[in-house]
């Protein structure tokens, strides 16, 4: 899960492309000082929506000259001096980002400029240079492992359904708008240039859009599509991300977005300028006091079809004797409410215990408590994780972690 | 294991809170009608662990007598840790000491079948097989583990192989069963609802 969830193929779209070809979109950010200098007032001729859905730069646009002389030329590019974001300058004077940076107890070394930025989704500001798109792949990539390899070692045997719905729980979309909602973190009635930096910037959805029919319509990178009913828990472990969910083909960036996939973004974005600035110990020290801090109630993510013969397929497996399920105690078997307390036994030592109004109730919730207690086998919750060792005063040796065969397959 | 995604509702799951043990739910009430009354009820005899005793230490002593509570699925049974676990040595000295003298185990909640395994020759397996394609409605699972001296289960096995389809019987069955869910009125209906909510929730030990 960790490997795949790093993806380093799909960062480099952004990071790695924009110094290699000269596009238009290094001009606007020259051209943008320059008016700010020249104007030195915000205009608010435009309002704020209208704006972001005229993006100022054409990122197609290729200039292959690399003179430069076509950028200033006012037919073909009109002098925009409307932007869809607010300006690096303004988040210096914002008291609510200021406010942000100390409550969060950010690092000094972080500037208020790239908190700013932070904020920014790219269905308000379409330019890579001025939204969180980029930020956002490296802070998510970097809470994915994070999460993964201490869900990996602390709970070796986790089946991967539960694997993926552990990560789910802890770092997916809803929890990170849970997160970012308990730092204060609002959003912005609509993105635009005047909007306070402070506020988290993107393209609300219409009320009652069907998002999920948007986003499958849109199609997955799965190269199966055409064997759409081949998806079993391996094939998600190859193809899909790292909740088991598909990954959208196209990432259509100035389309409109749910909240909560826009506060997911702007933490990962923290999360991953934390680490460009403050360097990976910090980044690490963050996702722990923020994310990983958070209670699970693991043991509820657990959903059996046939406990019985699982846990017998499991005793085989592991060459313990054919588990039993036997009456520890029971009351009232002839009222109306009787009460059977059934515990199972694997030769003479209990493996779980459960109790119900009926026999077959009280001995499924045994096996199912008795797979439980095998699945949820811990060593230890402060176990070393493998990014331990790269601390810099990390001196004794590793120590491997338990790694177990699998789950039980019946 | 369910080979579907589970996705539960993530504010009752995840939580900034540590679970804290005295937080009830239920505001306790006075129901009885006088203090006196309630004194009386509440004056219940200490439990023997509590009580100084002839063989109790001298000194100070931590007392340990927790409530009576359903075992917890964090706690691992002995059996199911690694070998290269170090609590496997802790545990096996207190579960010696805790384990009681008597070594008569709880009585099963059914009857193991002695049913014979393995005494089938392919002659036979391909007679069950004969017996279900021909004469399918005749000749049940439970008939053939009956006639042949082996389990239900392994009938099932062989049947499943022999070719032929049960669609038509599925289709009967369930016709029958929906006529019979169809005179049901509103109370049975409800019950066996619930019955199955229950099962489900059995099978999450929720």
């Amino acid at each position: 899960m960790s490997v795949r969830s790093l993806r380093l193929e799909r960062w480099s779209g952004q990071l790695l492309s924009a110094p290699r070809t000269r596009t238009r979109s290094r001009a606007p950010c020259c051209l943008r000082q320059g008016q700010q200098c020249l104007s030195g007032s915000n205009t608010r001729s435009f309002s704020a929506s209208a704006v972001s859905r005229n993006p100022r730069i054409e990122k197609e646009f290729v200039d292959e000259d690399g003179d430069g002389i076509g950028l200033f030329e006012a037919p073909t590019h009109p002098v925009q001096q409307e932007y869809p974001s607010p300006s690096p300058r303004a988040a210096l004077r914002s008291s609510k980002l200021a406010a942000l940076h100390a409550r969060l107890g950010l690092p000094q070394k972080l500037p208020l400029q790239t908190v700013a930025r932070t904020l920014v989704d790219p269905s308000a500001d379409s330019n890579v240079d001025f939204n969180n798109a980029s930020l956002a792949q490296l802070g998510g990539s970097i809470m994915s492992y994070h999460v993964s390899e201490w869900l990996l070692v602390t709970y070796p045997r986790l089946p991967m359904s539960v694997l993926f719905a552990a990560a789910y729980a802890y770092n997916g979309p809803k929890t990170l708008q849970l997160v970012a909602k308990e730092w204060g973190v609002d959003t912005a009635a609509a993105p635009g240039r005047e909007v306070d930096p402070g506020y988290l910037q993107f393209e609300k959805l219409a009320p009652g859009t069907d998002y999920a029919a948007i986003k499958a319509a849109g199609g997955s990178s799965r190269p199966d599509k055409f064997n759409f009913f081949r998806r079993g828990m391996s094939s998600r472990v190859v193809y899909d991300d790292e909740f088991g969910d598909t990954i959208p083909k196209k990432n259509e960036s100035a389309l409109p977005i749910p909240t909560e996939s826009a506060y997911a973004g702007f933490v990962k974005a923290l999360i991953g300028s934390i680490h460009l600035h403050a360097g990976r110990e910090a980044a690490k020290v963050f996702v722990k006091e923020h994310i990983l801090s958070r209670q699970l109630a693991i043991d509820t993510l657990f959903q059996f079809k046939e406990p019985i013969r699982e846990l017998s397929r499991l005793c085989a497996r592991e060459g313990f004797e054919h588990p039993m399920a036997r009456i520890l105690s029971e009351t009232g078997r002839l009222s109306r409410h009787p009460v059977f307390n059934v515990g199972i036994f694997s030769g003479k030592d209990k493996l779980g215990e459960g109790s119900g109004a009926s026999l077959q109730e009280a001995r499924t919730r045994a096996a199912v408590m008795s797979l439980k207690s095998w699945y949820l086998y811990s060593p230890g919750k402060n176990e070393r994780v493998p990014s331990d060792m790269e601390a810099p005063g990390e001196k004794a040796a590793w120590e491997p972690v338990h790694i177990d065969i699998g789950e039980v397959i019946h | 294991m369910d080979s579907n995604l589970i996705r539960r509702p993530l504010a009752k799951i995840v939580t900034n809170k540590k679970p804290c043990l005295s937080a009830f739910s239920t505001t306790s009430r006075q129901n009885q009608e006088s203090y006196r009354r309630a004194k009386q009820r509440a004056n219940i005899r200490p439990n023997s662990s509590f009580l100084e005793s002839d063989d109790s230490p001298a000194n100070n002593h931590i007392i340990f007598n927790p409530p009576s509570a359903a075992p917890s699925v964090f706690n691992t049974p002995l059996k199911f840790l690694p070998k290269e676990d170090k609590r496997r040595q802790l545990l096996a000295t207190t579960q010696a000491r805790l384990a009681p003298t008597s070594t008569r185990l709880p009585p099963p909640v059914q009857r193991q079948k002695q049913v014979p395994h393995h005494h089938l020759s392919d002659a036979d397996i391909k007679e069950i097989q004969r017996l279900r394609r021909d004469e399918g409605s005749v000749w049940t699972n439970k008939k053939l583990a009956r006639k042949f001296n082996c389990s239900t289960m392994f009938v099932s096995i062989c049947v499943s192989q022999c070719g032929g389809d049960n669609l038509a019987w599925q289709a009967s069955e369930k016709a029958r069963l929906d006529k019979i869910k169809a005179d049901w009125g509103p109370r049975r209906l409800m019950a066996h609802e619930d019955k199955l909510k229950r099962m489900e929730m059995a099978l999450r030990d929720a």
